[in-house]
């Protein structure tokens, strides 16, 4: 197949492609990508994205939409990949997009989970709230005080990087272009916290014929119950940052503390699928929520 | 010192098997493997085999002393063992982080690509390895970027084999 994708896309942008440098990277919900390359010591020129069935086809083609939208209405400080087509090569559908460089936010990650970094939740705020001034809709919702706007869908360190001052997004497949405010800040958080407890679980085995013990692999990527009761339900040093985050959100996009916390409520309850979510998990947001507001209110 | 390298599977031809334990469905590695290799067809078949890496390392010194190129182990081994069954290795990808859990392919005579993808996509997501395991990827980049073409480090490699 790509001896017949790289003649395609050299066809299509005019460009000489190295035939013989390449990279496929398999991604998350059996889709994959393939970096191309021109001759010399470069990065690569572009990136063709394609998909192992028609649920993840979907995903490539909502996220090259929203890169299409992104691209007709750019926000400030925000920088995310041009798209650049498509292309049907042996029945298989590629999405080409280009390729942005960057530092990724995930290479700042403290190497021991106690000492995660507060200042990245700042460049998350600052960062969401721009977008939020940029994408909102005019009219608010059910007369609340906050409008539709732009949602990411999968806001995480992996998906972020910082190139020249601006925050560039990647994957978006998960995207909407009518979403709703405050869910990126959460799943920023919630997945910091995932990922803080994930550090130091991929281990070196050593290789073995028996496929049952031959993952190295032990993190746990799907959310917990105890990650919501950590992150959101419980007084500590990780859900203080938490919330003095959700605060300044809120309070630079002008949404108040009822509409915060239904948000906050509809994205544990509704939006993530958590597991092992016990009947009352409700009971400790609110107390914790309010005791972190009246800290806040009263410095 | 050779390296012994071990078949654990036939991708495609007659008799796919592939692992149970990989993130990657067997359908979607089928695919990935299928774009990253030129050509797919009845007389074609893929390989997947774990080297040995420190096998593969001492084997390529050997090939540098005058008089230990039989020695010679890792891939050109196993080229050579193919070749006296009559079967011919057309085409070479490597895979990371492993064998068992393949995610990212690359061309095994490309050294740009190694680089990059061990620099971009790898390094930042180190802070999921255990202390060893980051030593390792410290050490295993350091070295790599000293060499022109350490073909000999991969620990996975897929190969597309053909009849003569």
């Amino acid at each position: 197949m790509l001896r017949k994708l790289i003649p395609a896309v050299e066809r299509k942008f005019g460009w000489k492609l190295d035939h013989n440098r390449y990279l496929v990277v398999g991604n998350a919900f059996s889709k994959f990508s393939v970096f191309l390359f021109t001759s010399g010591n470069r990065p690569p020129v572009c990136i063709a994205k394609a998909a192992c069935n028609e649920a993840a086809t979907e995903k490539c083609r909502n996220e090259y939409l929203v890169l299409k939208f992104l691209i007709g209405s750019p926000i400030k400080n925000i920088r995310s990949a041009e798209p650049m087509g498509t292309l049907h090569v042996s029945d298989q559908l590629f999405f080409l997009q280009e390729y942005v460089e960057s530092d990724l936010l995930l290479g700042d990650l403290p190497l021991h989970r106690r000492a995660f970094i507060g200042r990245q939740f700042s460049i998350a705020v600052d960062h969401l709230s721009q977008i939020y001034d940029s994408t909102k809709k005019p009219q608010s919702v059910d007369s609340r005080s906050y409008s539709k706007c732009f949602q990411h869908g999968d806001f995480w360190l992996g998906n972020l990087g910082v190139r020249r001052n601006h925050l560039v997004l990647y994957d978006l497949e998960f995207s909407r272009i009518l979403g709703t405010p405050l869910y990126d800040l959460l799943h920023f958080g919630i997945y910091y916290f995932r990922v803080l407890s994930n550090i130091g679980t991929y281990r070196i085995t050593r290789p073995t014929t028996d496929s049952s013990s031959r993952s190295t692999d032990h993190r746990t990527l799907t959310l917990q119950a105890d990650d919501i009761h950590t992150v959101f339900g419980s007084v500590n040093r990780y859900s203080e940052v938490m919330y003095a985050a959700i605060f300044a959100y809120i309070s630079n996009c002008h949404i108040d503390h009822a509409d915060a916390l239904s948000l906050l409520l509809r994205f544990i309850g509704r939006d993530r699928s958590v597991e092992n979510l016990p009947d009352n998990w409700e009971s400790g947001i609110e107390p914790t929520y309010q005791i972190w507001r009246k800290k806040w209110s009263g410095s | 010192m050779t390296s012994k390298p071990v078949l654990i599977g036939f991708i495609f031809g007659s008799s796919p098997i592939i692992y149970t334990d990989s993130s990657a469905t067997p359908e979607d590695l089928i695919i990935q493997l299928d774009t990253a290799f030129n050509v797919h067809d009845s007389d074609t078949i893929v390989l997947g085999v774990r080297m040995n890496v420190i096998g593969n390392l001492v084997g390529h010194i050997g090939t540098k002393i005058p008089g230990m190129k039989n020695h010679a182990g890792g891939l050109e081994l196993i080229c050579r063992t193919l070749s006296r069954h009559g079967l011919r290795v057309v085409g070479e990808v490597a895979c990371l982080p492993s064998l068992d859990n393949p995610r990212f392919f690359f061309p095994t005579r490309d050294h740009s690509s190694h680089m990059m993808l061990l620099r971009t996509f790898l390094l930042p997501r180190r802070y999921s390895l255990g202390l060893w395991a980051r030593v390792l990827l410290r050490t295993y980049i350091f070295i790599t970027s000293m060499l022109r073409s350490p073909n000999y480090l991969y620990q996975g490699l897929f190969l597309q084999v053909r009849k003569c």
